[in-house]
């Protein structure tokens, strides 16, 4: 019955955030508490034997588990911001609620039903983006049209890889696992190129950029790999992997190219963290488990990466007045954990060596010359975009200007910035350290163990 | 006889052509009529012409609960719609005694549609796009005549919601859309937990197209009233 509480324990706190939505930072803190009660709840019932209710067994694997806990505690760490930085608190009913439904989602093994609730969950976190501003109304609209499209994708999938056979007369299990490969691109925002949650990067707080660019995605992956049976089974997909991997491809390139010009952090962390999403794309398009592995581990150093930077990036704008290069002139002493936290965070996701993302991104890259060295020197070469972008902005940054005014940061979020940060330099440099590395894995990739 | 019973009855003994038809004309008005209300009704009758065309392949039940969440649907968006239709009228009011629209005011007393021209190009675009589609896809499981049922209300909304610029017009789209999925997949997983889940989904839905609609008439009474 433990399991049951995983979805019930977020979603029993709901009303409880409501009531005390007026206090300053009572709601926060109930809400990190359950996301950490949450988390904790899925570990413990890694390889339990699965509960039957309605007929449907409900459960977690370690890599579901490592999801679940992962995204809370991610959304931990952004609601703990919160405290020292208070917003709409609704903000916090509604991520805990398309939490609950999201590790729903990827609990139950039936497919079609796990679907469904996965597609709650979407839409309850998507309801984030008109909470977040007046004017992102229309965005909201318009990613609620991108979840709706999520749904017959997700119902696609779930009913033809389940039978085995396609429910359209005449085709093979191929659409299922293009649907499949259309959900991944769609939801996790691969298309059309982040163009929907661009808008959260550059105004929205913390735990809706959190919520949206990284845990939904990490959900909906989960969820994939579990109608695949990935990474145990790591069969050769055919047009799965090459829609991804053209995908990745895209990413990289564009993501590189449009993050060159850009003079706001936001956005740069925005297209950094695009491109950062199609290696790990690239690494789920070629085939074979490692790089099943690699691109798996990519995406959670990513998420890292993009919670410390969105909490960084609410400090620039409360005490800095702005995230781009003119308002981060000097930011270093106005908010110095904070900058270097979020240093460290970029310098992962754009790979730099001794960084947590360079590692992984080497793998698969390596992988990818193996196959084509034109496409991965390409990939490697607009890598440098992001690169080139984040210099700039933390040249303002850590340009030495004498400031004499009394709106520092919170030191909450920039320990938290720095934690983070610090954590990606840290298994960057001794991977041994990071807790889900498979040590076997590691062994044979990494030359640690 | 209660009137219900009569009109059911009535709703069942139409033929499939003429169903079709009505649908037809019910999506045209969801195009062409510019008054969010009346467009409402028509996505209403959207509800009870697709519960009748699924009505014969899932259990009564679930048909029943389809049209309860097809009105509770309505009677959220009605009041939505309602809301918006005021405050644009008193908006457009306020500027016709001003005697000329200040700079930006296109912005602030915004039209949801392209036009009835656009429109019914539109509407015509969704007709071939479905026809093709059902043509070249024939989803095995379920009749034919579903079929086309299902991607006709899946491309129509599919293009109102992209050519809409609005929410509760947008709003409106999205759950034709949804229509057409449902009502293919209800026929193929006929069970209640599923159909369960799929009412939950239209709450939420119906909540998020009114939490935006509101957060749009504020951003139009902040603009007007500047």
């Amino acid at each position: 019955m433990i399991v049951l509480g995983v979805v019930f324990l977020p979603l029993l706190m709901v009303p409880v955030v409501l009531l005390l939505r007026r206090d300053h930072w009572a709601p926060a803190v109930a809400t990190v508490v359950a996301l950490v009660a949450t988390g904790a709840l899925a570990v413990s019932q890694v390889n339990v034997p699965p509960l039957v209710v309605l007929g449907r067994a409900i459960g977690f694997t370690p890599l579901t588990a490592g999801a679940v806990a992962l995204g809370c505690a991610l959304l931990a760490a952004t609601a703990l911001h919160t405290v020292a930085m208070p917003i709409d608190n609704s903000v916090h009913a509604l991520s805990l609620a398309a939490m609950a439904a999201l590790a729903g989602g990827v609990a139950i093994r039936n497919a079609t039903i796990g679907g469904l609730v996965l597609e709650i969950g979407i839409f309850l976190a998507i309801l984030l983006i008109p909470l977040r501003h007046r004017d992102a109304t229309l965005d909201g609209s318009r990613a609620m049209v991108i979840a709706a499209l999520l749904l017959p994708l997700i119902l696609s999938a779930s009913i033809t890889l389940g039978s085995g056979g396609s429910f359209v007369a005449g085709e093979g299990t191929n659409t299922g696992l293009l649907a499949l490969a259309g959900l991944l691109l769609l939801a996790l925002g691969l298309v059309p190129f982040h163009v929907w949650l661009m808008g959260l990067f550059r105004r929205g707080p913390a735990p809706s950029v959190v919520m949206l660019t990284v845990v939904l995605g990490l959900m909906v992956l989960t969820y994939a790999a579990g109608v695949l049976q990935w990474p145990e089974q790591s069969p050769s997909l055919g047009v799965f992997s090459t829609v991804l991997l053209a995908a990745g491809l895209g990413s990289v390139l564009l993501g590189g190219m449009a993050a060159l010009g850009q003079r706001s952090l936001g956005r740069v962390i925005g297209y950094a963290a695009l491109a950062d999403l199609g290696v790990a794309f690239i690494g789920l398009g070629l085939e074979g488990a490692p790089n099943l592995v690699a691109a798996i581990i990519h995406v959670v150093y990513r998420g890292v990466a993009v919670t410390a930077a969105a909490i960084a990036l609410g400090v620039f704008r409360r005490r800095l007045g702005g995230d781009d290069d003119y308002h981060l002139r000097g930011a270093l002493r106005k908010a110095p954990l904070s900058v270097l936290g979020v240093t460290l965070a970029c310098l992962s996701l754009t790979g730099l060596p001794l960084t947590a993302g360079f590692g992984t991104r080497l793998l698969i890259l390596t992988s990818l010359a193996r196959q084509s060295a034109p496409l991965a020197v390409l990939a490697v070469a607009f890598s440098l975009g992001p690169l080139w972008a984040l210099g700039r902005c933390l040249r303002a940054a850590f340009s030495p200007i004498l400031y004499v005014g009394d709106r520092r940061e919170p030191r909450l979020s920039g320990v938290l910035v720095l934690f983070l940060g610090a954590l990606l330099l840290v298994w960057g440099i001794v991977p041994r350290l990071v807790p889900f590395l498979p040590i076997s894995w590691l062994s044979g990739q990494m030359g640690g163990g | 006889m209660s009137l219900a019973t009569w009109f059911w009855e009535r709703l069942n003994a139409l033929t499939p052509a003429q169903m079709t038809m009505a649908l037809l004309v019910a999506s045209a008005v969801l195009y062409l009529v510019e008054e969010r209300r009346v467009a409402l009704v028509a996505l209403f009758a959207q509800y009870l012409l697709v519960g009748v065309i699924i009505g014969s392949y899932v259990y009564r039940p679930i048909l029943y609960l389809f049209l309860g969440i097809g009105t509770a649907v309505f009677l959220v968006l009605l009041l939505s719609a309602g809301r918006v239709e005021r405050i644009v009228r008193d908006a457009r009011a306020r500027f016709a005694a001003a005697g000329q629209a200040a700079p930006g005011s296109s912005a602030a007393l915004p039209s949801e549609s392209m036009g009835p021209l656009f429109n019914s190009m539109t509407l015509v675009l969704a007709g071939v796009a479905a026809y093709e589609i059902w043509r070249a896809y024939p989803i095995a499981a379920i009749p034919s005549e579903l079929t086309l049922v299902s991607y006709w209300l899946v491309c129509n909304g599919l293009l109102l919601a992209l050519i809409s610029t609005g929410p509760l017009r947008i709003g409106y789209g999205l759950l034709t859309f949804l229509n057409g999925v449902v009502s293919a997949f209800l026929v193929m997983e006929r069970s209640l937990l599923v159909f369960a889940l799929v009412g939950a989904l239209y709450g939420i839905i119906a909540m998020g197209i009114a939490i935006c609609t509101e957060a749009w008439l504020v951003t139009i009474r902040g603009d007007t009233e500047s």
